[in-house]
């Protein structure tokens, strides 16, 4: 099934670390966010999402809770882990089969060469995107696209992908410096 | 070494007021712009970090304020006919104020019309107490319930903007970064 070959590719990588390049044009074609950073990926659920521009933020998953510190806001947010807030994206990477059956319907795209697409269209109406759509080259994710139910479509490039390396624990423990406002969001 | 950016030059004190009057002129005359920037919105109970584009075409505005990575949150579009308010969940509401919408919907306050001359850093009308820093602009002001901070203006063309506003309201804490300023483009 479509699923189980999405997942299948996903499994080969216990871990990903990359680079990634966001671009989001509005629906008149507009740029009007772009952000490049790097992601490390371990499975099941632990993300980390250190964007580097415009704005150095840093996005930790450790499986319970997402933490995102904004230095330039000296300000620490601290959430569960809610499948519904703009950290799904990352977690699908992690490729839990349950988890994307249970959320998404899963159809493969044409495979072209060693490219093959997936869409991912979410189950739930109110989802914060309409569609979301894996690219991989060789099996390995190599970009991400969302559209939202807002006319606005992102494309997240990734690059020197490297998967199965080893992952630091430390990589999903946040660190935030004296005097950060720390707000607990957990509902 | 390396070539610092030249001192903003310091306005000598008596002629502080008289640039920030000037200053002030100018400013009103701004009435389109785009800008992209963070905003940190510290309230209880709900907190957050969006990216906010800001498009301005003299009384027409459109505002859109997405998460980190892209994911449109809600699109605010106002003229001097309303405003209408749509959200990630295909909702459209309509109503007169911008504030009350934001916050039924989105749960955290954005004074939206104040904002309007805050974001470029002057007060909007009615009374207001303010100090100015060196150069004879904005520093801090206190308006209604809220107090404001301003800082890192920029030079974009002949326009000396603020690039971080920090404004304390009764039940919420906003901090608003302007990376990308386009005046009247």
């Amino acid at each position: 099934s479509e699923v189980g070959e999405l997942t299948r590719i996903l499994a080969k990588a216990q871990s990903i670390h990359a680079q990634f390049q966001q671009l989001t044009m509005d629906a008149s074609g507009a740029r009007v966010q772009e952000s490049n950073g790097q992601l490390v990926v371990e499975r099941p659920d632990r993300f980390r999402w250190q964007v580097a521009a415009p704005f150095p933020q840093l996005v930790i998953s450790d499986g319970q809770r997402v933490s995102i510190y904004d230095p330039d806001l000296e300000q620490l947010t601290v959430q569960s882990l809610d499948p519904r807030a703009g950290t799904t994206p990352a977690l699908i990477l992690s490729g839990d089969r349950a988890a994307i059956e249970r959320d998404f319907e899963v159809k493969a795209a044409q495979q072209q060469g060693e490219v093959q697409r997936f869409s991912l269209v979410p189950r739930t109406p109110d989802s914060l995107f309409e569609s979301l759509e894996l690219e991989f080259v060789n099996e390995r994710i190599s970009a991400m696209k969302l559209v939202d139910s807002l006319g606005s479509s992102t494309r997240i490039d990734f690059s020197s992908v490297e998967i199965n390396l080893p992952v630091p624990a430390e990589l999903f423990e946040m660190q935030v410096p004296e005097g950060t406002d720390i707000i607990e969001d957990l509902r | 070494c390396s070539t610092l950016p030249p001192p903003p030059q310091v306005v000598p004190d008596a002629l502080r007021e008289q640039h920030w009057r000037s200053h002030q002129l100018r400013m009103h005359a701004l009435t389109q712009w785009q800008l992209s920037g963070k905003l940190g919105i510290r309230t209880q109970p709900k907190s957050a970090s969006v990216h906010l584009n800001w498009e301005q075409h003299s009384v027409h505005y459109r505002i859109r304020i997405a998460s980190v990575i892209g994911q449109t949150l809600a699109l605010l579009q106002g003229s001097p006919e309303g405003l209408a308010l749509s959200t990630a969940d295909d909702e459209t509401r309509y109503s007169g104020s911008a504030e009350e919408l934001l916050l039924e919907e989105l749960g955290w306050e954005l004074p939206v019309s104040n904002l309007y001359y805050w974001i470029r850093g002057i007060p909007a009308p009615g009374s207001s107490a303010h100090t100015l820093n060196g150069q004879g602009l904005l520093e801090s002001l206190q308006q209604g319930d809220w107090s404001l901070h301003f800082s890192r203006y920029q030079q974009v063309g002949n326009w000396q903007l603020p690039g971080r506003l920090v404004a304390e309201g009764p039940a919420a804490r906003l901090t608003f970064i302007i990376n990308d300023w386009n005046p009247g483009s």
